[in-house]
Formats: C-alpha cells, sequence, structure tokens
C-alpha cells in the first residue's frame, strides 16, 4: 500500500512538537495504527528536520554581503583567535572553513562551526561534541588531528583541526593514475587509521572516499580520515551524556557505502564490522570504477528501496564488474594496465578479498581492518590470502536463498535451447514425409508391375496387350526408380540433417549444459521447498552462451568445425535464436548474419533452411527497430516461399504475417490489413480457419490502430471463441480476450470489457496455471488496474500497479522489453490517476531502458517517450515536455511518415505543451497540423480525430479565435454520438466546454451543459457521489457566477450536509459553502437564527484551521458581531466587531470591517466612536497606499472624513478630503470604465465639496459644483438608480442653503420647489 | 505472434482543462497571483542556469556565482537541480507546501510573507515550510551521499 502523504506530513508536523524522544516515539507507533512504513517515513522526515539541509535553510539566492552561512564569511573573526578565510565544507550541522589562527599559535587550521541556528537542537550539539571527543581522542597519522575547542561570541561550539589540503581518495587515485598495488598500499593506510579510531572505541560508521582526503607530502601519498560526524561510542565507553544514535529511526550513514545492518530505521546493533564493510567497499571502488551497488540504481530507487538494496543485493565480483562495466577502459588506463589485464589482476584472489569484506553476515568479514590490511599485504608479497572462493555447497545454499523464479527461469532457457535445436532441423521432417510417400509409391509400382506380369502369363493370347502392359509396367519401374532416386537424396538431407542435429546437440552440450550443472542441481534442490529472493540468472545463462558463442568465432571454427559449414550455420542460428530470447539483440543479430551467410553457400538462397535462418534475423532487425530492413527480408522470404516447388504454407503465411506486423509497426496500416486478410484467407482456403486466430488477433490490432475499433471487434471476437474452444488454457487465448476487452473499453462498453477481464482473471489468478508474477498475469493485472483508474477506484488501482511494479523491478526482469513494457502500461495509470510525479519516474525509467535496448527511434521508445512527455507537462514541466514531444515529433516524421495517427497524437501534446507554456502562436501551429494530420479522418469515427478538433478549440479558444467554440461543440457532440452522452471524457469535455461557455459569458449554454454534466452522474453514480457532488458543485459556482444565486443558495442548501461530508468539516470549500449561506441570508434578511449559528459555526471552524487572529476568522468575528448589531444585540455584537477591527485592521482584507464597525457606532448614536475609527482606518489605508493606486475604499473613507468635518463646519479639511476622494472616484471611473455604478458618488461628492468651498466663501466654484453634482444625480435618478434618488434631496438640500446663504432668494425658492415635488413623487 | 500495442490515455481532455484554467485564472488575487508567477519564473531561470552551470565543464567552480550586480546564487547547480525535482515532486501531493517552498527559496521570501501571498496563516505557513524543508532536505542528504561524478 502507498502512504498518504497527507497523513505523513500530519503525524509529521504533530511528532515535532513533542521534543522528547521515547514519548515522540510512542505517539508515532500510536497514531499510524501499527503502519511501519508510515513510521518509516515520518521518522525520516524528523531526521531531516533535526539538521535541515543549509540549502533549503535559506534562499538560493543572497546578496553578497549575507551569504547562507548565517552572518558568518570571510573574515570573521571566531573566538577572538581564529580568522575565517574559505568556507571549504558543509555538513549537516555544520560548516567546516579554512581559518588562520593568530595570537600566541599561529597557523592555519581547518574550523568547523555549527550552524547558530541549529544550535538550539540537543541532538545536534550533542553530535557535534561527540564528533569533537572521538577526534580528541585519538592520535593517528592518518587521522585529522583535533588542534583546539572552544565557544564563540554567541556561545555556539566549534573546534579546530589539522587543515588537510588533499583530495578526495577516489579522485587523487584517478588523477594520479595510479596502479593498482599502489592502491592497495594508499587503502592499507586507511586501514591502519580505522584500526585505531576501532581501539579507542570509535566506530566512524560514515566511510566513503569524501571523508578520505590525500595530501602529497614530498611527493609521498598520505591519507587523512576526517568527519567523524556520524561517529559512535562502542557500547560501554560514553562519548557524551547524552544518548546519540540510539534514538529510535535514525538512519546514519551513505547508503552506497553503508553496510545491510546499518540499512535498518533503528540499527541499534553496529559494531566496528559496519566500518569494515565500508572498507570493503571503499576497495571494490578503487579496483573497478563503481560502488557494488551501482550509483545509477540508487538514484532511481525511493528510500526505502534504496535501504532495501543496502540489505539484499548481490554484488557481482569486481572482476566481473570491470569485465561489463561501459566506461573500461578509462578504469584500465587509470590503473595503468590495459583492460584485459586489469581484470586478470583483479580475478581471483583480490575478487575474493574485497568479497570477504562485502559479506553480507558479519561473521564472515574480516574481524579488523588490520586483518584486511594484512591480507592485502599478504597478496601483494605473493603469499596465499586469508580469503577464499565461496565453497560450493556455500554458494548452492546462496543461490537457493535467493530465488526460485529465476532457477526455473534459468532452466526455462536452456530446455528451449535443446528444443529449438530439435524442433527446427527443418527437413527432417519435410523429408520424413516424403520418404514415406516415395515408399508407398514404389510399393505402388511393385504391386503394378506384379498384375501385368500375372496377366501376361495367364492370357498369352493377348500378347499385343500383354506386351503393352509390360512397357507400361517398365515405364512405371522405371518412374519408380527415378522416384526412388528422388528419395534417395532426400533421405540423404536426413540423413546429413540428422547428423547436424546431433553435433550441434553434441556442441551445445558440451558447452552449454556441463557448465550449467550447478543450476541443474540449484533447481532440483529448490524443487524441494526452498525459496528466496534475486540476481543474476540470466546473465548467467547469457554467460554461457557467450563462451558457447566465443567457440564460434570466426578464427576458431577452423579447428572446432573444419568442413561442417552446416552444423556450423546451424548453431549459429540456434544460438542467435536463443540471444534473442534473452533480448540480446546485438549479440544475436551477429551470429545469424554469419549463420545466413554459411547455409547460403552450403545450400543455396532459396533453400528452406536458409529461409528459416533469414526469417530470424529479419525477427531482430524488427525488434532493433530496423524496419526496412525487416521488410526487405520477410519480402524475400515470401518471394521464395512462392516460387518454390514444394512451398511450406506455414513459413509463407509466416512470412506474410510477420510483414504485416513490420508494416504495422512502421505505421503502414492499410498495407497490414491487406496481408493479414491474405493469411486469413490462406488458412481459409486450406480448410484451417481454427489456426488462424493469431492472424485474426492481428488483424484486430491493426484495424484499432487504424481508428476503426468495431471492425476489430468482430475479429477479436470470432478469434476468442475459437481459442476458447480449441485450447481454452492457452496464452494466446487469454491475449485475444484481454485485446476484445480493451478494445470494448476503448468503445465504451465497459460492462462487456469488465465480463471479458474477469473471464482472463480467473485464469490468471489460478496459481496452478499462472506464477503470480508470469508476465501474462501482469499484464492482465495492468488492464485491470487501468479499468479500476477509469473508474476512480484508486486504492485497487494503486495496490496493482504496486504489485506490477515490484515484479518488473526485480533483477531479472528489469530492462526485458516485457518489463519496461508493462512498466509504460504502469505510467499511463498513474498518469490517469493524476499522479504525475510517479509516471515521470516511472515512463523515465521506460523510456531510456527502451533507447538502450531497442534503440532511439524504436516505436516502443518513442511511445514510451510520448507518455514520458505527457507526464512531464502535467507536472508543470512544460519545456522539458516540449523538447521531448519535439524530438518524438522528428523521429516520427522521418521514420513513420505514413502513421499519420500517431503523429497527429504527438503534435496534439506538443501543442498543449505549447499552451501550458503560454506559446500560444506555436501552439496553435502544433495543433492546427495535428487536425491537419487527420484530414480524411471522420470526427465521428476516429477518436484520435476528435482529440485533434477538440484541442485545437481550446486552443482557438484561449486565442480569442471565435473559431475555437464550434470546434469544441463539434468535439462534444462527436464524443456524446461515439462514446454516449455518459461517459467520463464526454463529461470532461461537456465540463470544459461549459467552463469556455461561462468565461464567455454564454452563462445559460454552460449552465444548461453544467445541468447535463450533473444529471448524468446523478443518473450513473447516485447523489452521494464525489463525482456527482463535483458536478452539482460547478453548477452552483455556475449559476452563482450568472447571479442566480437563489439557485446557486438552493444547491448549497440541499447538499450542504453532503458537500461538509465530502470535503471534510474544515476544508475551505466547506467553509465557503457555509459562509456563501450565511452571507446570502444575512442580505435576503432571512432565517436570523440560522445565519448567526452559521456565522458561529464558522468562527469555531476557522478558529481550530487558522487560528483566532487568523484574517479568516476575524472575517466570521466581524459578520457574526454585524449580525448581532442588526438584530439589535449590540452587546454582544459590539464587542466582536471591535475585536476584529483591532486585531485586524492593519490587514488589507479586512478593511471593510471598519465600515461595519462605523455603521454599528452610527446606529448607537455614538458618532465620536465612528469617526475615530473612519480617522484610524483612513490612516492606516493612507499608509497602505503609498506605494499603491488608491482604492474604491479609500475614496469611501474620504468622504466619511469629509462629511464629518462638514458637520464639525472644520471647511478647510473637508474641502481637503472632499477633493482627494473626488481625484480618486473619478480615476476609478476612468480604469474600471464603471460609470453607471459610481457616477452617483462622483456627484454625491462634488455637492459635499461645494459646500466645503462655500464654507470658505469661494462661492463661485461652490455653486458651479453643486449645480452639476444635482444635475448628474437627477439624471441617474431618472435612468432608475436607486442610490442617486436617494442622495438628490440631500444635494438639493445644499443648494437650497448656498442660495439663502448667499441671499438669492428666487433660486431658492425654486429649488425648494423641486424638493416638494420630488418629496411628492416619492410619497404615493 | 500476438503484438499487445498500448492504447493512448483518453483523458487528454482533462489535462487541456488544466491547461485553460492555469491561464484563465490570473483574475483572481493579483498580487499573489504576481508573486507566484515571480516564484515559477525565478525558479525556471535558476534551473536553467543551473543546467547550464552543470553542463559547463567543470573546472573549480567558485563557491558563489554572480546572477546580477548584487546577487548570488550560493547553492551549487546539483544542489539546486535537487531541489528543483523535489519541489515538483512534493507538488504533487502538497501544492502548498511545495509553493511555500518555491517562494521561500526562489524568490526568498520570508516564510510570513510567502505565507501571506499565498493566503495562508501564519501558523499554517510556518508547519508547511517546515514540512517543505524536512522533505527537501531528506531529497537533498538522499542525493548528496551519492559519489559526484
Amino acid at each position: 500500500m502507498p502512504i498518504d502523504q497527507h497523513r505523513v506530513k500530519e503525524l509529521f508536523v504533530a511528532a515535532i512538537e513533542i521534543s522528547d524522544i521515547p514519548s515522540r516515539d510512542a505517539f508515532l507507533v500510536r497514531a499510524s495504527a501499527g503502519d511501519p512504513e508510515l513510521v518509516k517515513q515520518v521518522r525520516a522526515l524528523l531526521q531531516a528536520h533535526a539538521a535541515p539541509h543549509p540549502a533549503v535553510n535559506a534562499p538560493v539566492v543572497a546578496s553578497e554581503l549575507t551569504t547562507a552561512h548565517d552572518g558568518v564569511g570571510p573574515g570573521t573573526i571566531v573566538a577572538n583567535k581564529y580568522k575565517l578565510l574559505q568556507h571549504i565544507g558543509e555538513g549537516g550541522m555544520g560548516s567546516v572553513w579554512m581559518a588562520d589562527q593568530f595570537g600566541e599559535v599561529k597557523r592555519r587550521v581547518a574550523l568547523k562551526l555549527i550552524h547558530s541556528d541549529r544550535g538550539s537542537s540537543k541532538t545536534i550539539l550533542a553530535r557535534f561534541e561527540a564528533e569533537r571527543q572521538a577526534i580528541a581522542l585519538m592520535d593517528h597519522p592518518h587521522i585529522a588531528k583535533l588542534l583546539d575547542a572552544g565557544t564563540t561570541d554567541a556561545g555556539m561550539p566549534f573546534f579546530a583541526m589539522e587543515l588537510v589540503k588533499g583530495v578526495r581518495l577516489t579522485q587523487y587515485c584517478d588523477d594520479h593514475k595510479l596502479s593498482v598495488p599502489e592502491r592497495l598500499m594508499l587503502f592499507q593506510q586507511i586501514c591502519s587509521a580505522v584500526q585505531h579510531a576501532h581501539q579507542k572505541g570509535i566506530i566512524h560508521r560514515d566511510l566513503k572516499p569524501s571523508n578520505v582526503l590525500v595530501e602529497s607530502h614530498d611527493g609521498k601519498a598520505v591519507t587523512k580520515v576526517i568527519d567523524f560526524g556520524l561517529a559512535k561510542a562502542i557500547t560501554g565507553q560514553q562519548l557524551t551524556e547524552h544518548t546519540l544514535f540510539t534514538a529510535l529511526g535514525q538512519v546514519a550513514g551513505t547508503p552506497l557505502y553503508m553496510a545491510p545492518e546499518q540499512a535498518a530505521f533503528n540499527a541499534l546493533d553496529i559494531d566496528t564490522r559496519a566500518d569494515i564493510y565500508s572498507l570493503g567497499v571503499i576497495l571494490y571502488e578503487l579496483l573497478t570504477g563503481s560502488t557494488p551497488i551501482e550509483r545509477v540504481r540508487i538514484k532511481q530507487a525511493a528510500f526505502d528501496e534504496i535501504l532495501r538494496l543496502v540489505r539484499e543485493s548481490e554484488p557481482p565480483i569486481p572482476s566481473k564488474r570491470l569485465s561489463t562495466t561501459t566506461a573500461e577502459p578509462n578504469i584500465a588506463v587509470n590503473r595503468q594496465l590495459e583492460p584485459a589485464k586489469l581484470g586478470r589482476f583483479v580475478k581471483g584472489e583480490l575478487d575474493w578479498i574485497v568479497m570477504k569484506a562485502l559479506a553480507k553476515e558479519r561473521d564472515r568479514r574480516y574481524e579488523s581492518a588490520s586483518s584486511f590490511a594484512k591480507d592485502i599485504e599478504r597478496f601483494l608479497s605473493n603469499e596465499p590470502v586469508l580469503a577464499g572462493p565461496p565453497s560450493a555447497s556455500y554458494k548452492i545454499r546462496k543461490f537457493m536463498h535467493r530465488n526460485r523464479p529465476q532457477v526455473v527461469a534459468a532452466a526455462v532457457v536452456l530446455v528451449a535451447l535443446i528444443g529449438s535445436v530439435i524442433g527446427t532441423t527443418w527437413g527432417l521432417i519435410e523429408a520424413r514425409r516424403q520418404e514415406h510417400i516415395a515408399q508407398a509409391e514404389s510399393i505402388e509400382k511393385d504391386k503394378a508391375r506384379q498384375e501385368a506380369i500375372e496377366r501376361a502369363d495367364g492370357e498369352q493370347k493377348e500378347k499385343l496387350h500383354a506386351q503393352r502392359e509390360q512397357q507400361r509396367a517398365e515405364k512405371a519401374e522405371k518412374e519408380a526408380k527415378d522416384r526412388l532416386d528422388q528419395v534417395n537424396v532426400q533421405k540423404q538431407r536426413v540423413e546429413e540433417e540428422k547428423q547436424i542435429a546431433q553435433a550441434v546437440r553434441n556442441f551445445l552440450h558440451a558447452k552449454l549444459l556441463r557448465q550449467a550443472d550447478v543450476w541443474v542441481q540449484a533447481d532440483a534442490l529448490a524443487r524441494s521447498g526452498d525459496l528466496l529472493t534475486s540476481v543474476d540468472q540470466n546473465i548467467t545463462v547469457r554467460e554461457l552462451l557467450r563462451r558457447a558463442a566465443d567457440e564460434l568465432a570466426p578464427e576458431k571454427t577452423e579447428t572446432n568445425f573444419a568442413n561442417q559449414p552446416k552444423v556450423q550455420a546451424e548453431i549459429l542460428r540456434t544460438i542467435g535464436a536463443t540471444y534473442i530470447a534473452l533480448n540480446d539483440f546485438h549479440a544475436a543479430a551477429d551470429l545469424l548474419q554469419r549463420s545466413v551467410d554459411l547455409f547460403e553457400k552450403s545450400y543455396s538462397p532459396d533453400d528452406p533452411a536458409t529461409l528459416v535462418a533469414l526469417e530470424s534475423q529479419a525477427r531482430v532487425f524488427e525488434l532493433t527497430g530496423k524496419l526496412s530492413r525487416a521488410i526487405e527480408i520477410y519480402k524475400r522470404v515470401r518471394d521464395a516461399c512462392a516460387k518454390s516447388t514444394t512451398p511450406d504454407p506455414d513459413l509463407t503465411r509466416k512470412a506474410i504475417n510477420n510483414l504485416g506486423l513490420a508494416y504495422l509497426q512502421l505505421g503502414q496500416f492499410d498495407d497490414a490489413i491487406a496481408l493479414f486478410h491474405l493469411v486469413l484467407k490462406s488458412y481459409e482456403e486450406a480448410g484451417l480457419r481454427d489456426s488462424s486466430t493469431a492472424a485474426m488477433n492481428n488483424l484486430g490490432v491493426a484495424l484499432v490502430v487504424k481508428g476503426r475499433p468495431r471492425d476489430a471487434k468482430r475479429y477479436f471476437e470470432e478469434a476468442s471463441a475459437i481459442d476458447e474452444r480449441v485450447h481454452p488454457q492457452h496464452p494466446q487465448t487469454f491475449d485475444t480476450l484481454r485485446n476484445l476487452a480493451k478494445t470494448e473499453f476503448l468503445l465504451g462498453e465497459r460492462a462487456q470489457a469488465k465480463t471479458h477481464m474477469n473471464r482472463v482473471r480467473a485464469a490468471h489468478g489460478n496459481p496452478k496455471l499462472f506464477d503470480a508474477d508470469h508476465p501474462e498475469v501482469l499484464r492482465t493485472q495492468s488492464i485491470v488496474a487501468r479499468m479500476a483508474a477509469d473508474d476512480g477506484d484508486e486504492a485497487t488501482a494503486m495496490r496493482l500497479l504496486k504489485l506490477i511494479q515490484d515484479a518488473c523491478q526485480r533483477p531479472f526482469s528489469q530492462g526485458q522489453p516485457d518489463a519496461v513494457q508493462l512498466m509504460v502500461s504502469v505510467g499511463e495509470t498513474y498518469l490517469t490517476l493524476g499522479r504525475h510525479a510517479e509516471a515521470v519516474a516511472v515512463l523515465r525509467q521506460a523510456r531510456d531502458s527502451n533507447k538502450e535496448t531497442l534503440g532511439p527511434d524504436h516505436p516502443r521508445t518513442l511511445g514510451a517517450g510520448y507518455l514520458l512527455a505527457e507526464a512531464l507537462r502535467r507536472t508543470d514541466r512544460a519545456d522539458d515536455a516540449i523538447a521531448l514531444f519535439n524530438e518524438i515529433r522528428i523521429a516520427r516524421e522521418k521514420h513513420f511518415p505514413a502513421d499519420r495517427r500517431t503523429l497527429s497524437e504527438v503534435l496534439r501534446g506538443l501543442g498543449t505543451s505549447y499552451l501550458v507554456a503560454h506559446r500560444l502562436p506555436e501552439a496553435l501551429a502544433s495543433l492546427e497540423a495535428a487536425r491537419k494530420c487527420l484530414d480524411n479522418s471522420d470526427d465521428a469515427e476516429d477518436i484520435v480525430a476528435i482529440r485533434a478538433t477538440y484541442c485545437l478549440g481550446v486552443a482557438y479558444t484561449l486565442a480569442g479565435k471565435p473559431e475555437g467554440v464550434p470546434l469544441l461543440e463539434r468535439a462534444v457532440n462527436s464524443l456524446t454520438s461515439k462514446l454516449g452522452s455518459e461517459q467520463p471524457a464526454t463529461l470532461a469535455a461537456m465540463n470544459d466546454l461549459a467552463l469556455v461557455y461561462a468565461r464567455l459569458g454564454k452563462t445559460a449554454d454552460a449552465a444548461a451543459l453544467y445541468l447535463q454534466v450533473r444529471d448524468a452522474f446523478l443518473k450513473l453514480r447516485g447523489e452521494d457521489d464525489p463525482r456527482t457532488l463535483k458536478a452539482e458543485w460547478d453548477l452552483a459556482m455556475c449559476y452563482r457566477g450568472m447571479g442566480r444565486v437563489p439557485d446557486a443558495m438552493a444547491i448549497f442548501e440541499r447538499h450542504q450536509q453532503r458537500f461538509e461530508a465530502s470535503f471534510g468539516k474544515d476544508h475551505e470549500n466547506t467553509l465557503f459553502l457555509l459562509n456563501e449561506l450565511a452571507m446570502y441570508y444575512l442580505k435576503m434578511k432571512q432565517k436570523k437564527d440560522e445565519t448567526r449559528r452559521l456565522f458561529g459555526e464558522l468562527v469555531t471552524r476557522m478558529q481550530a484551521k487558522y487560528g483566532r487572529d487568523d484574517y479568516r476568522t476575524l472575517s466570521e468575528l466581524a459578520n457574526l458581531g454585524h449580525c448581532h448589531c442588526q438584530d439589535q444585540q449590540s452587546n454582544v455584537g459590539l464587542p466582536l466587531l471591535v475585536e476584529a477591527y483591532d486585531k485586524g485592521k492593519s490587514d488589507a482584507r479586512l478593511a471593510w470591517v471598519a465600515d461595519l464597525l462605523i455603521d454599528a457606532y452610527a446606529e448607537l448614536k455614538r458618532p465620536e466612536n465612528a469617526t475615530k475609527v473612519a480617522h484610524e482606518a483612513l490612516q492606516i489605508q493612507m499608509q497602505r497606499q503609498k506605494s499603491a493606486p488608491g482604492s474604491p475604499q479609500m475614496a469611501i473613507y474620504l468622504v466619511a472624513i469629509g462629511n464629518r468635518s462638514l458637520e464639525q463646519k472644520r471647511w478647510i479639511q473637508a474641502a481637503e478630503a472632499l477633493r482627494e476622494s473626488l481625484a480618486l472616484h473619478e480615476k476609478l471611473v476612468m480604469d474600471s470604465g464603471a460609470t453607471k455604478i459610481v457616477n452617483w458618488q462622483v456627484c454625491t461628492v462634488k455637492s459635499m465639496l461645494g459646500e466645503a468651498l462655500a464654507g470658505q466663501t469661494k462661492f463661485v466654484d461652490a455653486e458651479l459644483l453643486m449645480l452639476a453634482a444635482v444635475e448628474g444625480l437627477q439624471r441617474d435618478a431618472k435612468a432608475g438608480v436607486e442610490d442617486a434618488k436617494r442622495n438628490l434631496p440631500a444635494a438639493i438640500g445644499r443648494l437650497i442653503s448656498f442660495y439663502v446663504a448667499t441671499d438669492k432668494k428666487d433660486q431658492a425658492e425654486r429649488w425648494r420647489r423641486d424638493l416638494a415635488n420630488l418629496a411628492g413623487e416619492r410619497k404615493p | 505472434m500476438t503484438l499487445e500495442r498500448s492504447d493512448h490515455t483518453l483523458d487528454a481532455t482533462a489535462l487541456v482543462h488544466e491547461a485553460y484554467l492555469r491561464l484563465g485564472a490570473a483574475t483572481f488575487s493579483t498580487k499573489s497571483g504576481f508573486i507566484r508567477a515571480a516564484g515559477v519564473a525565478m525558479q525556471r531561470i535558476l534551473v536553467d542556469h543551473a543546467r547550464q552551470r552543470r553542463a559547463a565543464k567543470r573546472t573549480g567552480t567558485p563557491a558563489h556565482e554572480a546572477l546580477h550586480a548584487d546577487r548570488v546564487i550560493v547553492t551549487d547547480p546539483d544542489t539546486l537541480l535537487t531541489i528543483d525535482e523535489a519541489i515538483a515532486k512534493l507538488a504533487a501531493t502538497d501544492a502548498a507546501a511545495a509553493e511555500i517552498a518555491r517562494l521561500r527559496l526562489f524568490v526568498g521570501l520570508s516564510v510570513e510573507e510567502a505565507g501571506d501571498a499565498l493566503g495562508l496563516s501564519r501558523a499554517s505557513a510556518y508547519r508547511d515550510w517546515t514540512y517543505a524543508r524536512a522533505v527537501l532536505t531528506a531529497a537533498l542528504t538522499f542525493e548528496e551521499n551519492l559519489p559526484k561524478s
């Protein structure tokens, strides 16, 4: 089961609050409900938390003056006697500096400082102290010495060590091209240092080349072991008073160099032999240039997988690694040896020495570093070494202890070899058949002659007739003789082939089987019941084959097979075919070429034996992506068969079929389909329809990729019906059934697809028929996983994926094309599940593997690359996706120009990646090209065409082009008619189209679609399904957006409980929903009690989720306060508003709270409080506005200030505030273009400003402003703006007061009448 | 003789949907939207930079490298790329924590500023950051312990 990362986070967050380690641990165990994997992951994080990496503790970019070393930099003086010079290293808990000591002692030292921001951690301090003490205890020429220790001015501990001016061990050895003996001598120095530490009771626990530096002293290399940062005291000798690494859940050390027993969370039982193991790894690397577990393997593995590797993997012996390492020439040159010599030098005793140190069981390692060094000494002085090859019985036990399936697999390969020898000697059977015919004919002739003679004797009178009969008989006799001659030729051939078969068998037996004896034994043991894990089996079989092939090397064949070219050709063909089975195409190609050449020479180019070899050769070309060459050969075989006087119909059909498969891969679907039809016809004419199921299946596959799944389905159906009748348990039967199910799945016929898959599962689940990790079983599971993923059953899908992944990553399967194909399907299902990061990891591995084995342009490599690119795009790595898609596009255009459909898909992927990367013009170009690829395809039929149309529609829409929407509509219609309106893909597209409609303002259309989606899910999944709920949510949000608030709220109300249950009580969507409802009720002045209850609930939940002082909590607090005030409960409400205001006044998002509070005060007739709040809010707002443009909020505050100032007759102040407000209002109107909404506000402010100016006796301006204001308000009022109507009387009132004050009585009178009229209008 | 061909994903529609949302969502909160976009841009610049540096043959790479006149990259390219990958991975399960890490590490915001830009409370910003830092540390420690080629 995969671990839910949210759960990991939850536990981690809770655990860091507990400082006491035992209680923390107890908590973890309790809270994880005994899930060890969960605990493991949380512990790993806790460990990381204890010592954050410096690179993630501060921004990756800093200004030069304050670099990442928390205030410490070159020139810093430490403890008044060290001056830092240069940063030379970084550890988990501290940094190491080159420093000058000044004062009494002057010298250059390495100073280790603790990071001050980590100093607070007790673990760190203790660990630091442990390291200091450990170094202080030791005094050895090959260990860096402790010189001084103390605390910095800031109170942080530090210590000074001998400065080692060296480079890391491996680098030194390679830079100086040290020979193997020189390396060994250097290594002995390290052993003596480690021995010293062990004697002082210290285990280093992190020995690796980077912790062993090499200095040159007078041209002599001197090693220094550094970094005792993980050192541990041997029992009984406490380094510090604190318990250190006995704390639970810590993995200390470096995986590549770590002893197996260290690779456990909770490795309490570590002793000096762990260091011996690490020394062994170092020696291994010194000899071979790589670590026993290769770096790449570790890089690809997940953390727990790495630990498993460390514990369980069985590394090859060094000499063997040398023989398989690709960079070998370099490695040898760096060791002053020719490659071949290096291998020979290491082989044997050095192998044994290294492997003894690397024993998984500690008892089998050297008991001390010094005995390790001594054995190396013995080797150097040519004495017999202590270490030796493992005993035979140990080896077999060990082998047994690994993996039963592998043992069986090896046996299978061997059986296959022998089988192929017997089965493939063509001619043998054919010759026998001919022999029978000839014999039968000859008996017939004898009989005829006998009869003729008898008749001649009996009827002398009819002599003439008898003579004629005699002649006829003689002629028959001659014919019979000719026939017999022919038979003799055949017999000769048969004899010859028998001999060849015997010779081949002898050869293989001698060169292969005898050497494989150990496996035969192991296999027998395995059958007796012992079983377990992994390794090298196929490599060893390969090794055997290689030896056999070596015997066939051109220079050896003279002696081995003098004058037996046919035997040689047959052996070459057999071994070549076996290499194909082992997926070593390179080796196979070479051998088969030679086999073909020999056959052609010794028989003829058209001889059946030659054709069989040619067929194998073509297969290699096909598998390595050289399809045109494969096609050439298949054609040749087909033509030769057609020409032949005694054609072998099976070979003919096979050649045509394979030719079809090659065309299929090239994307020439029509040619492939025609050929498969030809094969079918040939079977039919021979009355062998029942044997033609493979061809039917292939025809079906071709039709599917051609985009004709419905036609394909017919063939799959017929083929599986025949297969199930003829051989119900044959693997091919399930293959066809599975293809049928896949096609049905593709057609949206899910129920049928499931029924068929269930039939396959029933068989594949039967342990008597199939092993659990049989490739067929895994293939079935991958489809079941995919279907589960599509159904939203993530748990089932994940369980199966994990199972498949595990099986594919066992050493025997790793890199095998079948396994890789399975990994591709795993990656694809991860994509369906939305687990994009996992998809990327799996697919990258699969693609790289294909690239290596099949070549960069093989359809499978490109297919895996396509999915990888899809995954990259979905992990926000659009640029990587674009690069990859482009690579694939170029390869496809070059090698598979006929396959327009796949090219269209690649272009579509490329285009959507450009979309994600915001590169719209390129996106449009790619997507238009994708659509163009399929110009002849009918949208209604071909899903690929629909997708292309659809994506192009989206792109046009994004580019603001009107032709996008019709394309989207067409795509939705096609999907609806092809898949039905209730399929996930259709519904997803509808959803998208709805989104587009909504954005384009076609809200009614959007709502209609959303409604359709909702109804579909409601029907398919019921009211409680998450998908139904999501659709309900979308619909509600759409209604809300289009102003149909009551409809939106109705949905919210109806599903309130379900949404809460589905999202979770504290999910932001739930909180949003409750808030929406409450605000709605508040606005509609409905359900007052419910409104208060909702706001109360929101306060509680927000507080629990975000804390009391979070702006969200404060918002709800203000809302609650406001409700209470509205309901005449200001004694309850006011304090809440005050709290919300006080705590949130500096938060821009809570600026509106001030409004509520001002209102509340105003309502309570406490203008002085209201003014105070308004002033303060304004101040804050002004502060905020310094760098940002004005907001509507501010304009309103300014009005409030102006209003208060007018009341107090502070004209100048009022005018200032109002003028500013006016300017801001006008700006806002200009910016937003929302004239109607704020015009009445502008007018009102103008009117007020007029009053302020009048107060200052600026009558001319005042009058103009007031008149303009009234005019504007009147206009708006006439247009029905309610706010204008409300504010008009006050503005007229002001004008009247003005005219009264300036003594313009008739004007005042005129406006009084207007005002009265206005009042009269309003009253009725 | 049987050919298994993987059928390509049917759910391409879903991801175009994603792309649509990504392009269309800019209207939300201008401030946080801008900062987040800046974070992504900054990350991309730094990652590209790191890739180039790593690709260039390493001859005694200086510990710090100038990006602009007064700004230096204090993280070596390998580490930076590892961080980049780890953030991408984290984002798959915990978008908020990944976003905080991005803003903190690549834009240089304080934890609180980053939280603010994302609309997180102080407490949850710190919680997410602590978690992200531990996850990234785990990824880095792991990567670092591998010998460098």
